[in-house]
């Protein structure tokens, strides 16, 4: 008997971050008075979200809050994204994640799937609404190469978007491909996983950043 | 037999080994028997056997029925293993509830190959214990199963085949389908449109030779120059995938994938999940593996007809278009720089050469590429049409040459019926291309128009078909579509580096 599970936010992180991938600065907090103290310490502004493992769609249930700056509104984003998580149905809705939100050249997106007759496979897409609205995605077979993961970024249509379009700065590509290759590595080495989202992956001019993430594994009884 | 001999039967016979090379012996087969030959003339089989007898294949082909003791004037058997010798390949053509007894002694015989054409096994699921019961028989030795559901296999070289027609002139082209009346359609297609095959393979269901099987085939095959396999569906995608990664690396690999439905995923979760279908997956793996992924039946046969056209001369460079017919030239233009087609530029050379063959080109407009002149100048002065086509084929950055031939311009200049000025302009296009050493294409346009060109386009068709280094193309979208796949096969190329 197989069982889908959706892991929190806190080890999917975990997970990602071991893999290679590096994230905003972030923190779990519990209480509208932890809350207060990291918005003090974290650079403004920042995002809100319920680190539940049990509500899948948080921007529907509105359980993420974006452009939070300053204690007083941390304590608010706080107890709004509590009682949200809580009619989502979470479980452990005291538990809000809070991080620092990052602006740079382009969104992109890196997931995993696992293919019934391939097994895992690696897909890059341009992030926000080109991926849902142009299927702008690109799809191989775990792990790739460095050289094929730049191959997969070429192939997207919004390729010119991260290589310097118009006259805006390009993208980090090699910290992108870097982290192409570190996903579909973790693909191939962690079978239980079903599917994974980074979604977005913020491309900088030197880095690039993952803001969210969502694992789904299997449990094999 | 020797002990170490014994012991390697015995061990490839434990791991269930399955050797695809075996395959050589059906496809070279020399002595073929056919199991459930009908002695009813209006029965498949006997179509069949009476096919194989009568056909070009030159080997030996002995019917198995034990009902009868001859059927079609040749010796009948009633089981196979009272053939005397050796059998390279057997087809067994009995109802489905027969054939894994079929099977049971082709493998007490040691038959290196055997096809099985009737349907109903693992394809609906009333027949998955009928095709586990031929599997089951197929482990207790070295015989490998095409099938079942297959039509079986084209091998110009013995003289088998599955249609009617076939022209038996071997090339290198191999394609292996899941579909039997696609390898009967391509087959056909194909050879009237000048492909030559090495080999069709019709695979059915795969429940023994497996897709991975077929693709190893292809790499170790000398005869294989350029592989197409027609997929539907494949239980072991990872083993499929690392197969033609290899053979990609040796061979061109053109894939065109049937089937696509959405994938049945396990969640979807996530974006990935929701996004990704599992034609995506399939056309990542493709240019992964550095497969040429094609989009058709038509694409298919166009790219390989680039192919041939790579064998006779080689491909590179740029394109050069010619013909008459200013509004056709733009159109093509057009055509090309929305596929991202480039034109050849012209050196100064042979600017200066076309000038000398044109002296009144200012009234038409400028020299260049597309180079376009009047029907009457184009076609009244033989000598001069052949100058132009080596002056251009000769400037180094032209790599091939697109030459559009219009018959309606040509019938209203010089005659609905004028077959002697046609033949004159055919002759002339023949004997250029083979000097020329680029390819050249023709697009013969408007050649079945009814009163004015259908007379001079049949025939100026079956002159030109024999042509060395012609391509013939019927329309504008057939030559941009074959033209686009020429870096696929251009001197650059991997393969031949």
């Amino acid at each position: 008997m197989e069982k889908l599970r959706s892991l929190s936010s806190f080890d999917s992180r975990a997970l990602l971050e071991e893999a290679g991938i590096c994230f905003s600065e972030w923190q779990i907090v519990n209480s509208a008075q932890e809350a207060i103290l990291v918005s003090v310490k974290l650079n403004a502004p920042l995002a809100f979200k319920t680190a539940s493992a049990g509500v899948i769609h948080k921007t529907e249930f509105g359980c993420i809050l974006l452009d939070v700056v300053g204690a007083d509104a941390a304590a608010d984003a706080y107890d709004i994204i509590v009682k949200r998580a809580a009619i989502a149905g979470s479980l452990t809705p005291e538990q809000v994640l809070i991080e620092q939100m990052v602006s740079g050249i382009a969104e992109v997106v890196i997931g995993l799937k696992k293919d019934d007759i391939f097994g895992p496979v690696i897909v890059v897409g341009m992030g926000g609404v080109m991926v849902e609205l142009f299927q702008d995605i690109c799809v191989r077979l775990c792990p790739v190469s460095k050289e094929e993961a730049h191959i997969m970024l070429e192939e997207l249509s919004g390729y010119d978007l991260l290589n310097g379009f118009r006259g805006k700065p390009r993208t980090d590509l090699s910290a992108l491909t870097d982290a192409i290759v570190a996903v579909s590595q973790l693909g191939s080495r962690k079978t239980e996983i079903i599917e994974l989202d980074i979604n977005p992956i913020i491309a900088l001019a030197v880095g690039a950043i993952a803001i969210d993430s969502r694992i789904i594994v299997e449990d094999k009884k | 037999m020797g002990s170490s001999e014994m012991d390697f039967e015995k061990k490839i016979q434990n791991l269930n080994y399955k050797n695809p090379m075996l395959l050589d012996y059906a496809f070279n087969a020399k002595r073929i028997a056919i199991i459930g030959v009908s002695s009813n003339r209006e029965r498949w089989s006997n179509i069949l056997f009476r096919r194989i007898l009568k056909g070009p294949f030159r080997g030996e082909v002995i019917p198995v029925n034990p009902a009868h003791n001859e059927i079609e004037g040749q010796m009948c058997f009633p089981s196979i293993l009272e053939i005397p010798g050796d059998i390279d390949y057997v087809q067994v053509l009995v109802p489905k509830s027969f054939t894994a007894n079929a099977i049971k002694e082709c493998v007490k015989k040691n038959v290196p190959v055997v096809h099985v054409l009737a349907s109903g096994f693992g394809e609906v699921a009333s027949g998955k214990q009928l095709q586990g019961e031929l599997l089951h028989e197929l482990e207790q030795g070295r015989t490998v199963m095409l099938g079942p559901n297959s039509l079986g296999l084209y091998s110009p070289r013995t003289g088998l085949d599955f249609s009617e027609g076939s022209r038996f002139e071997p090339g290198d082209i191999t394609f292996i389908s899941q579909s039997g009346a696609l390898c009967t359609d391509v087959l056909s297609l194909g050879e009237a449109e000048g492909l030559r095959f090495s080999k069709i393979l019709s695979v059915g269901n795969c429940a023994h030779l497996d897709w991975p099987d077929y693709v190893r085939y292809c790499r170790s095959d000398a005869e294989t120059g350029i592989a197409v396999f027609y997929i539907e569906s494949v239980t072991d995608g990872r083993a499929l995938f690392d197969e033609l990664c290899l053979l990609a690396s040796v061979k061109p690999v053109l894939l065109l994938k049937g089937g696509r439905t959405k994938a049945g995923a396990k969640s979807v979760m996530s974006h990935t999940g929701r996004m990704t279908g599992e034609y995506h997956v399939w056309k990542g793996m493709m240019r992964q593996a550095g497969v040429v992924e094609l989009a058709g039946l038509e694409d298919m046969l166009l790219t390989l007809k680039a192919w041939e056209v790579s064998k006779v001369r080689k491909i590179s460079g740029k394109l050069m278009v010619v013909g008459c017919g200013g509004g056709v030239s733009v159109l093509i233009s057009d055509a090309l720089e929305t596929e991202s087609i480039d034109l050849a530029q012209l050196s100064k050379k042979t600017l200066n050469a076309l000038h000398d063959l044109i002296p009144d080109a200012d009234e038409m407009g400028d020299i260049g590429n597309p180079l376009e002149m009047p029907v009457d100048r184009m076609f009244s002065d033989v000598t001069k049409l052949k100058k132009i086509i080596k002056t251009l084929s000769n400037d180094k950055g032209v790599g091939s040459l697109l030459f559009h031939f219009n018959l309606i311009a040509f019938a209203n200049q010089f005659g609905t019926n004028n077959l002697d000025h046609l033949d004159l302009v055919c002759n002339t296009l023949i004997s250029t291309a083979k000097d020329i050493k680029i390819p050249l294409l023709l697009l013969i346009r408007n050649s079945n128009v009814q009163d004015l060109t259908e007379v001079i386009g049949r025939r100026a068709r079956k002159k030109l078909n024999n042509g060395d280094n012609i391509t013939l193309l019927n329309d504008l979208g057939s030559a941009l579509n074959l033209i686009r796949r020429f870096p696929e096969f251009s001197r650059t190329h991997k393969w031949k580096s």
